[in-house]
């Protein structure tokens, strides 16, 4: 019998075994609970996997979004329920990578000892609501995408997408695309503001750049394809180039630099590709190398051919450039600080920044943005139906620390349509922001 | 209703506690059964009805003797009272009064035996002596109080969240299921036996039970009263059988036989149901057969300590078990397979002691698990999805995902009985039971859940110190095996730290074939609980005759035990846990005998 005993020992093993495993199961709750309860299938907190609790205001306070016990509410100014519904997302869902889905796990209010229990939880999100108020103002109904960022935090003050759909009371017309963010899942031939990368590629890759002259004649003959200037600029410096938007610059630079180059340097700036968005990843940018000396690859250095960008990856590179060439990836939530990337060299990011306020002051006109210290670029690209998307990107070099991009889909021209639009935004930024 | 969660684990919480602070308590004196006498020295106590002699440190009565043998001689009482000897010496032999012992022969009171060189004088105890009055512990029926209380509670929880058509139902079962716990209790209590504690803790489970079936199938609730009455019936039955060892070691040979008949029909006639061909349709209602052949299977896998020692008994129990695991396997059922195979490496090491005995059945498994991995793929893909079960909350991972997710959003005193949303999952109630007992009546219960069942293990090996006969014991190890092995897969299971095999939760999953198992091998701890006063599945012997229940019987014996006057002397009596009623009774039995005589 004694021996027995003794080998009934393999009970107390297994049953510490068993011990083992449930202190195991109780670290991960402690480390993941949040996680799981926050999981849609969770119906006190979902209902048809749509959050039905919590509340999400803007840096402010205001509220953008709140539900308790499956009643929703929005904010209270129309132009701000418009405007927030791509980055705050709505009770039915359709839309994805919204603030509501990113801080799911916060607005479930989780707690370990209560579970969810119905309550929910708060989060302040870093968007202002009287910018994206202005913003939707200023995009007056037209199809566009305006993305504000702060890039010495990378918190996304301004992330309107249009069309859009009053989320109190769901989608009533449609339109293409309402379910998309343009933002960030939205791609769009960048045209001109497609030169600000392969100005980096040149200022990395060709030492004499800043001393060279280009000479345009108007167009540029390659195989017997034409490929257009805006203009006729004549004897110019590569900085003179960018603010006269040169193709024929731009396209021989292209063509000297070889298409592998800028691709390389679109990726690495995040131009080309997708940036990581909370767990997810945004729509990828795309740069396809065409062939040597041809004139698609002139194209594609000047931001046509097959390139496409997506507006948030034009603000985060505009920001890469007013912060020195590290750039703070966006976040969402008010007060945080996003991880910090080097896109490129602090005396390129210099030279860039140098060339984009030049843009401003000798082309675009400090008057059409009174009171700005701005540098910026415009982009007006060619659909090849006649129309153009517009574009203006760009940042403050001084007041607020805001890079921004502004899209207008077949908006017409850069400089007036997404200029107008930018201008607008800026000044309310600038005015709320001075101090 | 607010802070009904907090009471519901708080009074969890604390029936686990006072279960488990008179479970583990220090143990008392063991049942002593007879002396062995060497000429110098002091006698030496036989604690159990089986009793290797011997030099090795390993024996129970170990002589200081060169010329003994490590293991010299086993002296085994029958549950009848006679003892017997049986010679293990391999050569030098044993002598009783002077004669070799040739295999076994019947040994009595004054006898003397000669093992090596010593000679040991042999004195048999009629009633078992404790050198100590027994130990106070907890009262049973305030810990039965508390556990009323717990279901009143999640009775009120359920009035609140059921339809109003299934509130009788329900109000009716938990009144069925706690008038069962006192009438069980009293009815112990009547026949001297005051260990409730095991119980206690599988009523308390039982009760989680109810809940969980409440909240998913509520208009069932008589049925699982009627099934839950059925599981009890066989608990009391089995518990009143096992006292008698000789009668349950006859039948050992056709628990097996019927274990194996058993799977045999299930496998020939049973339908497939979800990958598992386990379920058998007896007329209108299905059972799980498997569940009824874990009682079979502990029935005739433990052994006394003669056959311990008989190896090839032991490779015979080794082929039976490959066959109801085989079975198993070839039903698809492989958690439960899993389950057989924890409880058979748990007997074959507690009757042999010997790890290589493990090896070739370990390694067979593996082989086996090779096999199945590659001619069922179902169950490989249950092995890729482990561990990555969030990568595919909608495939593979659904069960757990929600399982997990529903487990955290009760926090720890849940979202209140009835008010979960778990059991709309498929298998809920059984595979997933832990996910819906933590998302209803919160994390605290849930682990008191656990809590309890480890327990009951913790009790098994505890009462290993002092069982009858390794029959008792190595049943209850078996038995606390399978609670472990089934909890720990369903729960590790179900939350994704072990492949998800679908075992039951012991007691708590819903199914009426899993409850009665479950009771059946509850009455296995019973019997090898040898407290005083303790178990109603020991034998009469100490039901009715202990020292320690009153003066008188043992005064009556003191012609038969010369020491016993000593003891009866002993403060003992009227004041420890099981004194009056069986004492008294005993002490009436002894008068009326008396009384005969004259």
């Amino acid at each position: 019998m004694k021996r027995i005993r003794r080998r009934s020992a393999v009970t107390l093993a297994l049953a510490l075994l068993v011990l083992f495993g449930l202190g195991a199961l109780l670290a991960r709750l402690a480390l993941r609970g949040g996680r799981w309860a926050a999981y849609s299938a969770n119906a006190h907190v979902y209902h048809n996997g749509v959050l039905a609790c919590g509340t999400l205001t803007d840096r402010n306070g205001v509220v953008l979004f709140s539900a308790r016990d499956g009643e929703y509410a929005y904010a209270e100014e129309e132009a701000v329920r418009f405007a927030s519904l791509h980055a705050v997302g709505d009770q039915r869902g359709n839309i994805g990578s919204t603030a509501l889905g990113i801080f799911s796990g916060d607005l479930v209010g989780y707690s370990p000892v209560n579970g969810t229990d119905g309550t929910g939880g708060e989060v302040r999100l870093s968007l202002d609501s009287r910018l994206q108020a202005g913003a939707w103002y200023a995009l007056n109904g037209r199809p566009g995408a305006v993305v504000v960022m702060d890039y010495e935090t990378g918190e996304i003050l301004c992330m309107v997408s249009s069309p859009a759909y009053d989320p109190l009371y769901g989608q009533r017309r449609d339109a293409e695309g309402m379910y998309i963010n343009r933002c960030i899942g939205g791609l769009f031939i960048p045209g001109s503001i497609f030169k600000l990368v392969t100005l980096t590629a040149a200022a990395e890759h060709i030492p004499d750049l800043r001393s060279r002259t280009f000479t345009c004649n108007g167009s540029l003959e390659l195989f017997g394809e034409t490929v257009h200037c805006t203009g006729v600029h004549g004897e110019q410096t590569v900085e003179q180039a960018l603010a006269n938007s040169c193709n024929c610059a731009f396209g021989s630079i292209a063509l000297e630099l070889g298409g592998q180059v800028i691709r390389d340097t679109a990726e690495r700036l995040g131009v080309a590709g997708s940036l990581p968005w909370y767990g997810g990843r945004t729509a990828s940018g795309r740069f396809d190398v065409a062939a040597r000396g041809s004139a698609p690859l002139a194209w594609s250095g000047i931001g046509q051919y097959n390139d496409l960008v997506t507006p948030y990856a034009m603000a985060r590179l505009c920001a890469a450039v007013a912060g020195g060439g590290a750039v703070r990836e966006g976040v969402l939530r008010a007060g945080d600080t996003g991880a910090r990337s080097r896109l490129m060299d602090a005396d390129t990011a210099g030279f860039i920044g140098d060339c984009m306020n030049y843009n401003v002051v000798y082309a675009y006109g400090k008057n059409n943005f009174p009171g700005l210290d701005l540098a910026a670029k415009t982009g007006t690209a060619e659909l090849g139906d006649g129309s153009t998307h517009a574009w203006f990107v760009g940042y403050l070099r001084s007041g607020p620390p805001l890079a921004f991009a502004v899209l207008l889909e077949q908006g017409g021209g850069g400089l007036i349509a997404a200029g107008g639009v930018a201008n607008h935004v800026l000044q309310l930024a600038n005015g709320y922001y001075a101090s | 209703m607010q802070y009904s969660g907090r009471i519901l684990a708080a009074l969890a919480a604390w029936i686990v506690l006072r279960c488990a602070r008179s479970m583990l308590a220090a143990d008392d004196a063991p049942e002593v059964w007879a002396y062995l006498s060497p000429p110098k020295g002091e006698r030496i106590p036989v604690a159990h009805w089986e009793c290797l002699v011997g030099r090795s440190g390993g024996a129970d009565a170990v002589i200081d003797d060169p010329a003994a043998a490590g293991t010299h001689a086993l002296l085994q009482r029958s549950s009848a009272g006679g003892w017997s000897v049986t010679d293990l010496s391999r050569g030098t032999g044993v002598l009783l009064n002077g004669r070799a012992v040739e295999g076994t022969a019947p040994i009595k009171s004054g006898d003397r035996l000669r093992i090596g060189k010593t000679t040991l004088r042999f004195t048999a105890q009629d009633v078992p002596r404790r050198d100590s009055p027994p130990r106070r512990r907890p009262a049973s029926s305030a810990t039965l109080l508390l556990l009323t209380l717990f279901e009143l509670t999640l009775l009120l929880q359920h009035c609140f969240t059921a339809a109003a058509a299934d509130r009788p139902g329900i109000i009716l079962s938990f009144g069925i299921l706690a008038s069962l716990q006192w009438g069980g209790y009293f009815i112990e209590r009547y026949a001297g036996a005051r260990g409730f504690e095991p119980e206690t803790l599988a009523f308390l489970l039982t009760a989680a039970g109810f809940s969980v079936a409440a909240s998913s199938v509520p208009e069932n609730m008589l049925k699982q009263s009627a099934l839950f009455v059925l599981a009890l019936t066989v608990f009391f039955l089995l518990g009143l059988w096992l006292r008698e060892l000789k009668r349950v070691t006859a039948l050992r040979a056709a628990a097996a036989a019927a274990a194996i008949a058993l799977l045999g029909l299930t496998l020939v006639t049973s339908e497939s149901v979800m990958g598992a061909k386990n379920w058998l349709t007896v007329a209108g209602s299905s059972l799980q057969p498997s569940e009824f052949v874990k009682i079979a299977y502990v029935y005739a896998g433990a052994a006394s300590l003669d056959r311990c020692l008989q190896m090839r008994r032991t490779l015979l129990f080794t082929v039976f078990s490959a066959v109801c695991v085989g079975a198993l396997a070839l039903m698809g059922d492989f958690g439960t397979a899993l389950v057989f195979f924890t409880a058979f490496l748990v007997i074959v090491f507690l009757r042999s002691g010997n790890p290589l005995m493990l090896g070739l059945p370990l390694a067979a498994a593996a082989a086996a698990v090779a096999l199945v991995l590659t001619l069922r793929p179902y169950v490989a893909q249950r092995f890729a999805s482990w561990g990555h079960v969030w990568e595919d909350p909608l495939g593979a991972g659904y069960q757990q995902v929600r399982a997990m997710s529903a487990l955290a959003s009760g926090g720890l005193f849940g979202r209140g009985a009835g008010g979960g949303w778990l059991t709309s999952v498929v298998a809920a109630d059984t595979d997933l039971v832990f996910g819906v007992v933590c998302e209803e009546l919160g994390l605290v219960t849930g682990v008191c859940c656990m809590a309890g069942v480890l327990l009951l293990a913790l009790f098994a090996w505890r009462r290993a110190d002092t069982g009858r006969s390794s029959y008792y014991v190595i049943a209850a190890c078996a038995a606390a095996a399978v609670f472990l092995a089934q909890m720990g897969l369903n729960v590790f299971g179900s939350m994704d730290l072990l492949p998800f095999t679908g075992v039951t939760f012991p007691f708590v999953s819903r199914g009426g074939s899993s409850l009665i198992a479950c009771w059946g091998l509850l009455a296995f701890l019973k019997a090898a609980d040898t407290r005083p006063g303790g178990s109603f599945a020991l034998g009469r012997t100490v039901a009715s005759k202990t020292p320690a229940g009153g003066g008188k019987p043992a005064a009556a014996k003191s012609a038969a035990a010369p020491d016993a006057k000593k003891d009866a002397k002993k403060p003992a009596a009227g004041k420890s846990g099981r004194s009056g009623q069986a004492g008294k009774r005993a002490a009436r039995a002894e008068t009326k005998k008396k009384g005969a005589g004259r």
